[in-house]
């Protein structure tokens, strides 16, 4: 794409546009049409660069209104107040980008019954006891599907359609923001490296707020893997998760199914759905 | 009439459950920071929602900040890392993704893999936009940190956890990509302008 190589005069053209040479390069700057015209074509990437549109007004508007809910929030909190918390602090940002997924989270419902119904056929026996765990695990299925059809929102939080062997793990149905904010973080899971919590920095108070900025690079699913033991989840909104998100659950989010995941620095609590959209999302 | 309080002040007051100090603090560095997060993500919506995780990061974080750095440098390291987090969950949506070939420097990330098939043809605000798609991750973020977001190489370095040498030599080397893809679209459309329109006699 690019023929070009870093060359000396390259950084030297940059380094004087910062100022951050000596007088003697400055000088060399000065006296060199090569580099002169060089510095010229970085001033003008530089005014391109800051030339940056306005940010929409709607935007601007959301951006204040959410910082300020949480501060709201933060500071309540603070005060130990036993008022009940707003249901939706934070407003789901990829709201504008959602897919229709009350079908996708029937498609899935419906998809996880097929597979799991082939592996319990093969792993089925002709005895008796296999025959009644097939019907109980048919029957979880079958309310795993209804649940994700019908969502009621008044269901109280259960757990359902653990199977064993498959690699299907538990889903949890959640009907309210407030039961998704309830979720507890496996003990495992909180401490990846088997170390401290990462949200907490004892040593350095801003490298929390700084998160994941020694590694901007993508984190890869394996690497995850590798990073948290406990993992389980087969769904493919599993890999929606950011590094600093760690895996709570799969649920059922008023009947979309999706894995819920919790920022260690932020605690947002989000539910992505399989195309990574986010289902939802509650802050602390 | 009394004069502005500065960012320290304002970090103080918010700090001390003054809301309206936040307020003004945000006010005065949203357009910078929402400007970082355009131009690490190359569009206005994703920059939209990177610029309101930041800014509910920073409320967050905002009791543990304790100065060290200035109140800027803080909230465009949030940014840049919102705008991060934003692009790793745009590649993981389900669309067309690209990855640059690896010249030496490991494998880069591109914004848009076609962004430059058709640059000349861009408008002048266009150019940069699809000029920085184009351009890997690893040299787009200290530019934009440097020329947009103000950082110095050792803000820049603390920001990414590289060497001040290597942010250096990075921007010097994304600077010259980027002139280089602008050159030659304009050099491009010059050329299309020449061309003759009608058959020649």
């Amino acid at each position: 794409m690019y023929d070009d190589d870093l060359t000396p005069l390259h950084e030297l053209a940059s380094s004087h546009l910062d100022a951050d040479n000596s007088p003697e390069e400055r000088a060399h700057v000065a006296a060199t049409p090569e580099l002169q015209s060089l510095v010229a074509s970085f001033e003008d990437v530089r005014a391109r660069l800051a030339d940056v549109p306005p940010a929409p007004a709607a935007a601007r508007d959301a951006a204040f209104a959410a910082a300020l809910a949480a501060f709201d929030e933060l500071q309540a909190d603070g005060a130990g107040e036993a008022a009940p918390r707003p249901s939706a602090p934070v407003v789901s940002l990829d709201s504008r980008r959602r897919w229709p997924q009350r079908m996708m989270g029937i498609a899935a419902a419906v998809a996880a019954v097929g597979v799991i119904g082939v592996g319990l056929t093969q792993m089925g026996g002709s005895d008796d006891k296999s025959s009644s765990a097939d019907t109980a695990a048919k029957s979880e299925l079958d309310a795993r599907v209804e649940s994700a059809q019908d969502s009621t929102g008044d269901a109280p939080m259960s757990t359902i359609g653990t199977i064993s062997g498959g690699g299907a793990s538990v889903a949890t149905v959640i009907n309210s923001l407030e039961e998704l904010a309830a979720l507890p973080a496996p003990a495992d899971i909180m401490s990846p490296t088997g170390g401290e919590d990462p949200s907490v920095a004892p040593d350095d108070t801003q490298a929390s707020a700084e998160t994941s900025m020694a590694a901007p690079e993508t984190i890869g699913q394996s690497e995850r893997d590798s990073t948290y033991s406990y993992f389980p989840s087969a769904l493919p909104a599993a890999g929606c998760l950011t590094d600093s998100q760690v895996y709570l659950a799969d649920v059922i989010f008023q009947g979309e199914i999706g894995v819920a995941a919790r920022d260690m620095v932020t605690g947002v609590t989000n539910v992505y759905a399989n195309d990574c959209s986010v289902i939802a999302s509650v802050a602390p | 009439m009394a004069a502005p309080l500065d960012d320290r002040a304002l970090v103080a007051a918010a700090q001390g459950g003054d809301r309206g100090a936040l307020d003004q603090l945000f006010r005065r560095h949203y357009d910078r920071v929402f400007a970082v997060c355009r131009r690490i993500t190359g569009n206005e919506a994703d920059a939209a929602d990177a610029s309101q995780e930041a800014m509910i990061a920073m409320v967050r974080a905002l009791p543990r900040f304790d100065g060290r750095s200035s109140f800027g440098t803080w909230a465009y390291r949030i940014a840049t890392n919102a705008s991060l987090d934003e692009l790793r969950r745009r590649r993981r949506r389900p669309m067309v993704a690209g990855r640059d070939h690896d010249d030496g420097h490991g494998a880069h990330e591109i914004a848009d893999p076609d962004a430059g098939l058709h640059i000349e043809q861009l408008g002048d605000r266009q150019l940069i936009d699809a000029a920085l798609a184009i351009l890997p991750e690893d040299f787009r973020i200290p530019v934009v940190l440097r020329d947009v977001g103000d950082l110095d190489y050792a803000e820049i370095a603390e920001v990414l956890g590289v060497p001040v040498g290597t942010v250096k030599s990075r921007i010097a080397r994304g600077r010259g990509m980027l002139a280089t893809t602008i050159s030659r679209a304009n050099g491009n459309r010059d050329t299309v302008s020449e061309r003759p329109t009608t058959a020649p006699e």
